[in-house]
């Protein structure tokens, strides 16, 4: 009793380090942080827009900081592009997307980024959506700061695509085989009948 | 009883061997079908007499080996070689045809000359690919003489069908043979990496005996004869040479300028120069022995056989007949003159020919005349007389549209045509008075071709607009696969190059189809580029009534991208063509201020991509609208670059038309999932080397407006062969990729992980398919109106995978009118087949495990991973449709039905109905009982109306039935 009692325990014991292990795993992956700078079409240089911070290569979602003093000083047009662009820690250019300027702001500055990862968890592209894709009657505003934005970060990873299902085909083939076994052919069907004919045939005559 | 013994074990027999078969009946063969096997343009063609009989040898530019027909325009045997196994060069070998191809070995091959059997196969493997395009063939007596990769001779002897010997020879760069009949010996020659003539001469054992290197003469390889002592050469000045092959010292001979030097047999050449084209001996000097009449310019073509030589000039002009004038060789006199004909508009000038001489019964020579043209098209004479010719340019499509037929072609009065301009009452008269002549003429003997181009009521009577990599255009009928009509744009301009074809007005009543021609072509050394308009009809160019637009407009640069605008020309209601020739600049056509008015009338600016070809990694988005200063302006909008080492390898096709019947799916529980038709989606497929796997394969879908991406999803192992590109599809909410996988990889099949790679993944064929929804819930649905790719919306994507038995080589989808029919995936496979997969096959939401009560009503079948094959889904049945490249379908009138034609080598033009024929009766269908039934009824129904009627009148009046007033009367009595 005092064993089984003591294998119950140790057991439970394995599983909690175990468990332990893993969330010690998690803890230690490194957020990964990101870069947005944004700048309109007309404009040359990008301007630090805000932070992305993904708590993992595994997280679904982002945290989105924006960062004052931002804005674009400059008068938009309907036809204006307002360009991101998502760069690493290092400055390096990432990938970058675009919407018309004045979506922004129609959508009272309520957008979304989606971030698409490789299964090493690297940015492969980036895109920008806003909350609505029309424009307003009238364009007066300027494009705020960073901290103005209500941005919501999505991460998509990079799918393994679909495989044949092998395991189903083994066992169709063995459903086929089997069915092929009930099934019976021609001479296995009518053996009784050819066989008498043909033992007749074989064995009389001859003179 | 013995005697019936035999009888009845002749019967078991017979049972014992009986199958069941599925085959067509004879005569539903070509109905609804109709083939047309090609061969490609010829590169090397000659007369070869084949058991005493001369046959047409050919060798094309699409790796096929032929025997044409002298009579008729069909092929007596033909052979396709796989893409990867390159046809160098043919030569006749008695009744036998002797090929050389490179694959990874190279490959002499010895074919029946009757039948085109393959009669022996010698793979010659070689260390390295190098040099691989310098290859010849000798032929002497019984023994074949290779010269492989310029540097190794294999010999085989075809009486004991054995490889005799192999030799190589010290330098790498020699590209003929020669045999020197004298002594015996064989002389390769070449041109080495400095320019300088190598000559390597070898005794029929291999032993070489010499190898020289001549210096100090510059010339090209196929400027090289030998005499059978000496060799003869023509310098890049056109001077002549003669050069010893065993010492290598060259001398020249003094002769004017030499333009051209070809070879008639032993020291007997033609000499072409400015003034002349001589028959000359040439041995220290230079012996005139005669010349051609006729001095214009000329192809030269010889033809030999143990007792004669002859030498053919055939003039090359404009003109429609040219001169062919025949000199006999030995007796150095003209033996014929001739004309043939040859239509300039519709194939250019003749490029190629190739002479046969024969006699007929009587011992009289005559000759054959062999043609190439500038086209690719290919002609046989029988002297002047035209045997037959073939639309070999067919080989080298760009690009195929269908053009529906208007109902009436002609004929149509002004009254009708200029509604606007004429009152109601003479536009009644008018139209009783066409339908009056209408109505005659049918009922006249009228001409085919008017028969033709009348749209019938199926909608089955469709043109097949294709032109060619050269610039031909060729009108096909798709009922009756007749030539409307021919033409030859190429001539226009030098080395035109085909782009595409756009639809630029439909038809209707009054207007007859239009297409714009695109291409490029060179203008004095600078890409420009062509654009025409057409009348599908009679293959003219298309008069615009606004006198500003021309029917043929160049522009001085290459187009980067063409693309067709919504927009009209008002007059002429034809759309207009963009015409990008930079990241910033655009051209339309027409190019008139309307067109530019109405582009900037339009709310929304126009998307565009340029992306980079097959090869490249980018794709990239721009937006074109009519700036406040009423010009073109080109904003650039996104770039996107896939990552490192991956390379695009396939884009996604779709269907010009391509509409949606439903906008959901009804799901078993009569719930809906709505379907993403996003019209700006792009499939492409990348492939890169991976270390463990071969390759890995990446399929995006990317939104081309606004470069965001839809879906990316890798496939280990997926990539490409030799033999089987990546192909995508797209139609509605599908899309459909094939690729070849190559397994799991074969390294470490110890560890469990590889034997569970091993299991998983197979080397193959295999189909991908993903369905797009809008949501995964059912019956939740995108709540904006109007699609915008500034929308975010992630879709929910069904995919399945499925293996394929079988090399697939094209991929097309059947399009119906309104898209109620199922769509059938069709497939062009490396065994000359092509394939119809019903839909039922490639859903991809079929589950794995049995499908439940809601799974069967939704009509989902079982998952199984292997896409079956029946011989009812081969759509060509028994005939071969070699080298098939694309696969196009167009709608019919009926729902039930699309049009589908397959082109690579041959075409094929068949009708699908994928979900049968449920807008036709059926052959089946009674209709004398229809007749009859109805008759029947007519009759029953006037028979009880009439009774009904009288009984009415008889109550309403009561008069009682005769019997009855007798029965009553009888009981007042």
């Amino acid at each position: 009793m005092k064993l089984n009692l003591l294998y119950i325990l140790g057991t439970l014991l394995l599983i909690a380090s175990v468990l332990c292990k893993k969330v010690e795993d998690d803890e230690e992956s490194e957020p990964l942080n990101f870069q947005v700078m944004h700048k309109l079409a007309s404009q040359k240089d990008f301007v630090k827009r805000g932070d992305i911070t993904l708590k993992s290569e595994k997280s679904q979602i982002g945290k989105y900081k924006g960062v004052e003093n931002s804005g674009l000083n400059a008068k938009i047009n309907k036809n204006d592009l307002y360009l991101i662009e998502v760069r690493d820690n290092n400055g390096n250019t990432l990938s970058s997307s675009y919407t018309q300027a004045c979506f922004l702001l129609e959508s009272e500055f309520k957008d979304e980024i989606v971030l698409h990862l490789n299964k090493e968890g690297k940015v492969l592209f980036a895109d920008y959506f806003t909350e609505k894709s029309n424009c307003p009657e009238e364009i007066k505003d300027n494009i705020p700061a960073g901290d103005a934005f209500e941005t919501s970060v999505r991460v998509l990873k990079t799918e393994q695509g679909q495989r044949p299902h092998l395991a189903s085909l083994t066992f169709f083939k063995r459903e086929q085989a089997k069915k092929q076994m009930t099934e019976k052919g021609f001479f296995g069907k009518y053996w009784m009948y050819i066989l008498p004919v043909v033992l007749i045939f074989l064995f009389s005559g001859g003179n | 009883m013995y005697r019936h013994k035999r009888l009845f074990s002749f019967i078991l027999v017979i049972l014992l061997v009986i199958n069941s078969t599925f085959a067509l009946y004879k005569d539903q063969v070509g109905v609804i079908d109709w083939y047309q096997a090609h061969v490609g343009t010829p590169k090397k063609a000659y007369f070869q007499k084949v058991i005493g009989r001369s046959n047409l040898i050919v060798a094309t530019d699409h790796n096929v080996i032929a025997n044409l027909n002298l009579k008729s325009n069909n092929i007596y045997w033909r052979h396709a070689l796989k893409e990867n196994d390159k046809l160098v060069t043919i030569a006749p070998l008695d009744n036998f045809v002797v090929s050389l191809s490179e694959s990874k070995s190279s490959n002499i091959r010895i074919w029946n000359g009757q039948n085109g059997y393959l009669v022996n196969e010698y793979v010659i493997e070689s260390a390295n690919n190098e040099n691989a395009e310098y290859d010849d063939l000798l032929i002497q007596n019984n023994n074949i003489y290779a010269l492989i990769h310029g540097k190794t001779i294999v010999k085989i002897n075809n009486v004991s069908r054995s490889q005799e010997g192999k030799f190589d020879l010290q330098d790498n760069n020699h590209s003929k043979l020669f045999l020197n009949s004298k002594t015996n010996e064989i002389l390769a020659i070449g041109k080495n990496n400095k320019g300088q003539l190598i000559v390597s001469v070898l005794e029929t054992n291999g032993r070489i005996i010499s190898e020289k290197t001549v210096s100090n003469i510059k010339f090209e390889i196929d400027d090289v004869f030998f005499t059978g002592e000496k060799l003869v050469l023509k310098n890049f000045n056109n001077k002549l040479y003669t050069v010893d092959p065993k010492s290598g010292s060259s001398s020249t001979i003094s002769y004017e300028d030499v333009k051209e030097l070809v070879h008639v047999k032993d020291n007997v050449f033609i000499v072409k120069t400015e003034s002349k084209d001589n028959l000359v001996k040439i041995n220290d000097s230079v012996e005139e022995l005669s010349a051609f009449e006729n001095n214009d310019e000329g192809i030269i073509s010889v033809f030999t056989n143990d007792a004669d030589s002859y030498v053919s000039k055939t003039s090359v002009s404009k003109k429609e007949s040219l001169v062919v004038e025949i000199l006999n060789a030995n007796t150095a006199k003209i033996a014929k003159a001739f004309e043939i004909k040859n239509d300039y508009s519709k194939n250019g000038e003749i490029v190629k020919v190739s002479l046969d001489s024969y006699r007929n019964k009587d011992g009289v020579v005559l000759f054959r005349i062999f043609t190439v043209t500038k086209d690719g098209s290919i002609h046989l004479y029988k002297e002047s007389n035209l045997v037959w010719d073939s639309e070999e340019s067919l080989t080298n499509i760009v690009d195929l549209k269908f053009i529906a037929l208007p109902e009436i072609t002609k004929d149509i009065p002004e009254a009708i045509k200029n509604n606007e301009n004429t009152g109601i009452l003479s536009q009644i008269v008018s139209r009783i008075k066409f339908q009056l002549s209408f109505l005659k003429k049918s009922n006249d003997n009228h001409s085919q071709n008017s028969d033709i181009l009348k749209r019938d009521p199926y909608g089955f009577r469709q043109l097949l607009l294709f032109l060619t990599q050269k610039g031909k255009l060729i009108c096909m009928e798709t009922l009756t696969k007749q030539i409307i009509w021919t033409r030859f744009i190429g001539n226009d301009v030098q080395n035109f190059n085909g782009i595409k074809l756009t639809n630029i007005r439909s038809s209707a009543v009054q207007y007859p189809p239009l297409v714009a021609v695109i291409g490029t072509f060179d203008d004095n050394g600078k890409e420009s580029s062509i654009i025409y308009s057409i009348d599908t009809i009679t293959g003219e160019n298309y008069q615009y009534t606004n006198k500003n637009v021309p029917s043929v407009a160049k522009y001085p640069y290459k187009v980067l991208q063409t693309f067709r605008l919504s927009n009209e020309e008002k007059e002429d209601k034809t759309r207009v063509i963009a015409l990008v020739k930079s990241e910033t600049e655009v051209d339309f056509y027409p190019n008139i201020p309307e067109v530019i008015d109405s582009i900037k009338e339009m709310e929304q600016p126009i998307y565009f991509n340029l992306n980079d070809k097959i090869g490249g990694n980018t794709l990239r988005g721009y937006k074109l609208y009519i700036n406040d200063e009423k010009k073109p302006q080109i904003d650039y909008l996104y770039k996107k670059t896939f990552p490192e080492n991956e390379v695009i390898i396939s884009y996604g096709f779709k269907e010009p038309v391509d509409y949606v019947a439903s906008l959901g799916k009804v799901l078993g529980n009569r719930n809906v999932l709505y379907k993403y038709l996003n019209p700006n989606v792009l499939a492409v497929a990348t492939v890169k080397p991976h270390d463990v796997y071969t390759s890995v394969l990446s399929i995006y879908f990317l939104d081309t407006v606004k470069g965001s991406v839809i879906h990316h999803s890798y496939y280990e192992g997926g990539g490409e062969s030799s033999i089987m590109k990546p192909q995508i599809i797209q139609y509605e909410n599908m899309i459909v990729c094939t690729f070849w996988n190559n397994g799991a990889p074969l390294e470490d099949l110890d560890t469990k992980e590889a034997k569970k790679l091993k299991k998983n993944i197979k080397k193959g064929s295999q189909i991908v398919v993903f369905e797009l929804y809008e949501s995964e819930i059912e019956n939740q649905k995108d709540p904006n109106h109007e699609f915008s790719s500034f929308h975010y919306i992630q879709p929910h994507i069904e995919s399945k995978a499925y293996l394929f038995d079988g090399i697939i080589t094209s991929i097309g989808v059947t399009t119906t009118r309104n898209s109620i029919t199922n769509r059938e995936l069709i497939v062009g496979l490396d065994n000359n087949e092509l394939q119809g997969i019903h839909p039922v096959f490639i859903n991809a939401r079929r589950k794995i495990t049995p499908p439940s009560n809601e799974d069967k009503q939704e009509g989902l079948l079982q998952y199984r991973p292997i896409i079956p094959s029946s011989e009812k889904s081969i759509m060509n049945y028994n005939i071969p449709v070699v080298g098939v490249k694309n696969i196009v379908s167009n709608p019919a009138t009926l729902e039930s039905t699309s049009l589908v034609a397959a082109y690579g080598l041959d075409i094929f033009l068949t009708r699908r109905t994928p979900s049968n024929d449920f807008d036709v009766l059926s052959e089946a269908f009674n209709k004398p009982i229809l007749v009859i039934t109805m008759v029947s009824i007519v009759i029953a129904v006037i028979y009880t109306h009439i009774k009904i009627k009288s009984n009415n009148f008889k109550k309403v009046w009561k008069i009682q039935p005769a019997d009855k007033v007798e029965k009553a009367e009888k009981k007042d009595k």
